[in-house]
């Protein structure tokens, strides 16, 4: 039953990355009217980007209380993750508002904010990554 | 998105179980979002996860 779950989860990580390559693809082709795959597939993106930050800084507020994190570390954490909050919820407004009011100068914005929050996020993981390492 | 950090997620959302995976699992079978369910990955303030935490 746990492999089956794992299976599960690394299924839905080749998506993620399948999901990430075919957005890359959809906002190079600058479309000029309302595409509906688009909301989908940013969805699905924006859905994992917010566990995927949502379990980060959650992993980081149990370093810094098991002080295995400093002061100094967990300032640098929040400063990439107020980059990150702003991108990200920045992109969730532009995606609403596409799909309300089906205008295209949204794509552009989108493509801009998911850009921004990406780096972001690889950056706080890259930050705790290495804690994860000791525990194995 | 490098692919270490793609391992670090996939590590972080099995460490954290139930919750994490069941949010995941939704959003990822949602097909036609509506503004209100887009509106709903908001993510909050870093800070807010380090309010009440003390080191030491």
């Amino acid at each position: 039953m746990k492999n089956l779950k794992v299976s599960r989860f690394v299924i839905y990580f080749v998506v993620l990355l399948f999901t990430f390559l075919s957005l890359a693809t959809l906002m190079s082709i600058q479309s000029c009217a309302y595409n509906v795959g688009l909301v989908k597939t940013t969805y699905k993106l924006l859905t994992v980007s917010n566990v995927s930050y949502d379990t980060a800084m959650k992993t980081a507020a149990d370093l810094y209380v098991q002080e295995r994190i400093t002061d100094e570390q967990k300032a640098e954490i929040i400063k990439i993750g107020k980059i990150f909050a702003a991108a990200h919820n920045a992109a969730i407004e532009s995606l609403a508002r596409y799909e309300e009011t089906k205008a295209v100068s949204e794509q552009e914005k989108m493509s801009k904010q998911i850009t921004m929050a990406s780096g972001a996020l690889a950056e706080i993981l890259n930050l705790i990554k290495p804690y994860l390492m000791e525990e194995k | 998105m490098e692919a270490a950090a793609i391992i670090a997620i996939v590590e972080l959302v099995m460490k954290y179980g139930p919750a994490a995976a069941t949010s995941l699992v939704a959003g990822l079978d949602t097909d036609n979002p509506t503004p209100e369910q887009i509106r709903a990955l908001k993510v909050k303030d870093p800070e807010a996860y380090f309010e009440g935490k003390n080191n030491g």
